[in-house]
């Protein structure tokens, strides 16, 4: 971002124009990757495979189908509104602020991250549960049951989320030039403006790809969900449930609703690398 | 008038000085790489907070340990990076606005400020022209133009030239000087560069290791050179290669 840097770096690069052909790989090297390709190709062959994609229209709009279509919409696009708007300050807080132990905090943070869902699930049950003490006065005193509920999802889809949001816009706020937000500061802006007009443009791609991350995370979010908002249709039933408990009884309904989620998340995945991670 | 008395200390380093700097004048900082220039410059500019000392600017205290500290934002501060830190994400009529706008003026009357501002150093044709898109020469001029937007009360300019390539040095060092001519504050310069200094200064004031070693109007002070830094120094500045 810096306007003199990059410039010399590239400057630096240029011998490499040196090759006259085009790089190929040593053919050990090409074989196991063809192999290591094939393993993730398979898969998305053989399900596109088993759909039965003239039926799909009528697969995809029977009732539970859409019900968990419009429910995910929705889980996955709250955790992606509350992470941005929780997970912007605390970013800033593990970038810039000198805090006792943060290590450990930032790690607690990220914690979801590597945690089985599940496990997330029982602690959040744990938490905020009818019989634990926070769960029950939220009940009795603001009349909240977050467990079998749609918020639940929502909460437990931004537990697994938020830490993808997290970890992208610290990393941007690191990598931000501080001396820019010193210049605007010696030029009269306010610490509020000087976030607003300054930091928050130049960080922007960034929040934008930590918040489309939290959203695919949560929008395939499953142990935490089943664990801690339970499984009831239309109400905390989101896609990834909707296709474990269809694979029983209605295999193709189960299959189409695979295929949207496979569709979604390989777009959101190019479109991202393209626009977002290759300039980062 | 800007009456520095700076006592601070980082790490191991240990900056102690006077510097007086009058209004219409410009007066240069120089001195070997870690004697201090630019800390001097963050005591002034309000990033670095002093120890002890006091730092007076036309009669108003901007920092006085333990009691006196002034936001940079109140500091009626301009300056000039050696790398301009220009906002990448702005157009160069947005970088010059900046100040105007964050001194609460309207969207409008602060691009008509720095639409005359960028006029007044040459740059009207690039309004709207993205940093990264500017020759270094360029970038400076937009720098300065922010900079004097603002109305400081004092100009700080770091190592205003070092960015630039040696061919299109002495054409902005020139643009420079006749910029600094017309600014009626105070300009403190940084600079290692001798021809900076003859080309640019009215005072100078010699740091090494954190102290001032020599200071006075630059003809004195290159006459009776007494360090052996600024004795290379007046020697690299009347050597016909370097000048």
């Amino acid at each position: 971002m810096s306007t003199v840097l990059p410039r010399a770096v590239g400057e630096g690069f240029t011998g490499r124009s040196l090759r006259r052909t085009p790089r190929r790989a040593p053919w050990a090297v090409a074989l196991i990757s063809t192999v290591t390709l094939a393993f993730f190709v398979l898969p998305l062959i053989g399900i596109a495979g088993r759909a039965d994609w003239p039926g799909l229209p009528r697969d995809l709009s029977q009732p539970v189908a859409l019900q968990a279509l419009r429910l995910s919409l929705v889980c996955s696009l709250a955790a992606a509104a509350v992470s941005l708007v929780l997970g912007t300050p605390l970013a800033w807080v593990l970038a810039r602020v000198d805090l006792p132990a943060k290590s450990l905090i930032r790690g607690v943070v990220l914690l979801p991250m590597v945690l089985p869902p599940v496990v997330g699930g029982v602690a959040l049950l744990s938490a905020f549960s009818l019989r634990s003490p926070l769960g029950s006065w939220l009940h009795s005193a603001l009349g909240i049951q977050l467990t079998f509920s749609t918020a639940g999802a929502v909460m437990a889809a931004t537990f697994v989320a938020m830490p993808f949001y997290v970890i992208t816009v610290e990393a941007a706020l690191r990598n931000l030039d501080v001396r820019l937000e010193g210049a605007a500061a010696t030029l009269g802006a306010g610490p509020f403006t000087v976030f607003r007009r300054v930091t928050l443009p130049l960080v922007a791609p960034s929040l934008a790809a930590g918040a489309v991350l939290a959203w695919a995370r949560a929008l395939g979010e499953f142990g935490a969900t089943i664990t801690f908002a339970g499984n009831i249709v239309g109400r905390t039933q989101t896609l990834p449930l909707s296709v474990y408990l269809l694979l029983e009884t209605d295999a193709d309904t189960a299959i189409a609703l695979s295929l949207v989620l496979l569709a979604v998340s390989l777009v959101v995945l190019v479109a991202l690398r393209s626009q977002w991670l290759t300039r980062a | 008038m800007l009456r520095a008395r700076v006592d601070v200390t980082l790490g191991d380093f240990d900056l102690d000085i006077d510097l007086n700097a009058r209004a219409g004048r410009v007066t240069a900082v120089l001195g070997p790489n870690g004697a201090g220039k630019t800390t001097l410059l963050r005591c002034i500019a309000g990033t670095v907070a002093l120890d002890a000392g006091r730092i007076e600017l036309d009669g108003t205290v901007l920092d006085e340990p333990p009691s006196t500290l002034v936001a940079p934002q109140r500091r009626r501060i301009g300056e000039v990076h050696q790398d301009y830190l220009l906002f990448p994400h702005l157009s160069a009529l947005e970088n010059v606005a900046f100040g105007p706008r964050s001194a609460g003026l309207h969207r409008v009357a602060a691009r008509a400020v720095a639409r005359r501002w960028l006029a007044r150093v040459g740059l009207a044709d690039f309004a709207e022209a993205r940093p990264r898109t500017l020759s270094g020469g360029q970038a400076q001029r937009v720098a300065l133009a922010r900079a004097l937007a603002c109305d400081p009360a004092v100009l700080l300019l770091d190592e205003p030239l070092a960015a630039l390539d040696a061919g299109s040095r002495p054409q902005v060092r020139r643009d420079l000087a006749r910029f600094l001519d017309e600014y009626a504050g105070v300009t403190i310069l940084v600079t290692h560069d001798p021809a900076d200094a003859f080309a640019l200064a009215d005072d100078v004031v010699v740091l090494e290791r954190g102290r001032v070693v020599q200071a006075g109007e630059l003809g004195d002070v290159m006459a009776s050179a007494s360090s052996a830094y600024l004795r290379d120094f007046v020697a690299g500045a009347t050597a016909p290669t370097r000048a």
